[in-house]
């Protein structure tokens, strides 16, 4: 019989070092499961920023003194590296223009906060990671772990290598993807929303103009993204779509090769290897709790829960299992506290209406030139948000106000408006699934 | 069977994500193929935005 350990966790991402840390601090045997040998290294598509001085699942995260501070959790991380402040977020339109939410110009100019940092992410996990282990935490690293199973008294997790591992609860934080949350059937309940095959080339010396943002290029036949990289003048370009067949480099090349953006990459280099995220997309869980195993991150969410939507839940998930073995009560019951702050902060507010979404695609219905209309209608700076729901709040405010300029100068984009909306949602997904990977076990 | 092109594979481990039988682990730093568990169902090759696992003929 191996060891039993208080708990298992699974992934060190930011959840899963979060919640190793705070595992170690409150003294529980522990042990920390990576598939990679090298936790510093990120090799997934990521911009790595972390939101702060505006509201993110009711926290108002800030930086001092080496360190980001969660006021209302109530708890700081360490980190002590590279920075880059980010200012918003813009919409670019195949013409050009623009529609900005933050002022990145000002903001270099120090006239406007950031509201993200862009850090190292494989450091900030490193950092967590070392203090879990100065605090006993046992760390497994290249160790991947594919099949779990309850027992009596502990669940039993099994790596590629056929060892087992014995804990009394489990945090799985093993990202959207979850192999534990297939394996423990929580997907039967999820709505399948998609496979985003996403794929993005770095850039170094590119002139973009107003870059200190996040920008998304509307107007192609797939997402283009633009996200500055920490040295300065690096970029990486992404392109995604839910169509696992479509040609994202082809489209790349034509992006590339359209003014105005080739001016921007006139100058430019690619360097280091390309890189690339496959996720499957299913709607947020609910409970993310069954068979002692608590789900914490991405691996109970859609995708994106942010670094600090994933080191948030790791933090709460570990003192609730910490209270339940001081309680003896290794069971639902013992974790409510983290179902709790699930339901409280992330599920109710935005997991709800998350498992609702799945959108018909506007390139189906708008033009290129309908787009570039539409960016001109509001040229005003919107207030710098880099909160997913702000965001798309603040698009729907701004064109809510020019709905009847549209209908007026432009009845035909209105009536295209019309259609996109009232596009049925079954058929958005029956087409989603027909061109992605729905989850199988 | 399905090898994954080294020089294309970004290690993302969206193939080892998505494979059904769990065939595809990192071990290294590395994705490789379990060729034992594999069933050559063609998930990876599909998913993959660098098209790195790719069919080959049995040797």
């Amino acid at each position: 019989m191996t060891e039993l350990y208080d708990v298992l966790i699974v992934g060190a991402g930011p959840a899963g070092a979060m919640a190793a840390k705070v595992a170690g601090e409150n003294g529980l045997k522990a042990a920390l499961i990576e598939r990679k040998t090298d936790i510093k290294t990120i090799r997934r598509i990521c911009t790595m920023i972390i939101n702060i001085d505006e509201e993110n699942f009711a926290e108002y995260i800030t930086y001092r003194n080496k360190r980001f501070i969660f006021p209302h959790n109530g708890f700081t991380v360490n980190y002590d590296g590279p920075m880059r402040k980010v200012y918003g977020f813009h919409i670019v339109t195949p013409c050009g223009n623009r529609f900005r939410i933050g002022d990145a110009i000002r903001g270099a100019q120090g006239e406007q906060p950031p509201v993200g940092l862009m850090i190292d992410k494989g450091l900030l996990n490193q950092i967590m990671v070392d203090e879990a282990r100065a605090n006993g935490v046992e760390v497994f690293t290249n160790t991947n772990i594919n099949n779990v199973r309850k027992e009596d008294d502990c669940v039993v997790l099994t790596d590629n290598r056929g060892n087992e591992y014995r804990g009394k609860f489990v945090i799985a934080a093993d990202g959207v993807n979850s192999r534990i949350a297939r394996k423990l059937g929580f997907n039967k309940d999820r709505v399948f929303l998609g496979t985003y095959k996403d794929y993005a080339r770095a850039y170094e010396g590119a002139e973009i103009p107003e870059a200190d943002v996040l920008i998304f290029c509307m107007g192609w036949q797939c997402s283009i993204s633009l996200a500055p990289e920490l040295p300065e003048g690096h970029f990486h370009l992404a392109a995604a779509s839910y169509n696992v067949y479509q040609d994202l480099d082809a489209e790349m090349d034509r992006f590339l090769a359209t003014e105005p953006f080739a001016g921007w990459f006139k100058n430019a280099r690619e360097i280091g290897h390309r890189t690339s995220c496959v996720s499957n997309i299913a709607s947020p869980i609910r409970v993310p709790f069954r068979d002692n195993v608590l789900l914490v991150g991405d691996a109970g969410w859609m995708q994106e829960t942010s670094i600090v939507g994933a080191i948030m839940p790791g933090w709460s998930a570990a003192n609730a299992v910490t209270e339940a073995l001081i309680r003896g009560e290794i069971n639902r019951e013992g974790v409510k506290n983290y179902l709790e702050w699930w339901d409280k902060y992330l599920y109710q507010p935005y997991g709800k209406r998350l498992a609702s979404s799945g959108s018909a695609e506007i390139r189906d219905f708008l033009s290129a030139q309908d787009i570039d209309y539409l960016a001109s209608l509001v040229p005003e700076v919107q207030p710098g948000t880099l909160n997913f729901f702000m965001i798309m709040r603040t698009i729907g405010r701004a064109f809510s106000a020019v709905l009847p300029q549209i209908q007026e100068e432009r009845p035909d984009i209105m009536q295209k408006l019309m259609a996109m909306r009232s596009f049925p949602r079954e058929r958005v997904l029956a087409k989603r699934k027909n061109e992605g990977c729905a989850i199988i076990s | 069977m399905v090898e994954i092109d080294k020089e294309k594979c970004s290690g993302c481990c969206g193939c080892v994500d998505h494979c059904p039988v769990a065939a595809i682990n990192v071990i290294d730093d590395e994705v490789v193929v379990d060729q034992d568990m594999c069933m050559e169902c063609l998930i990876c090759t599909k998913v993959c935005p660098l098209g790195a696992p790719h069919q080959v003929a049995q040797a």
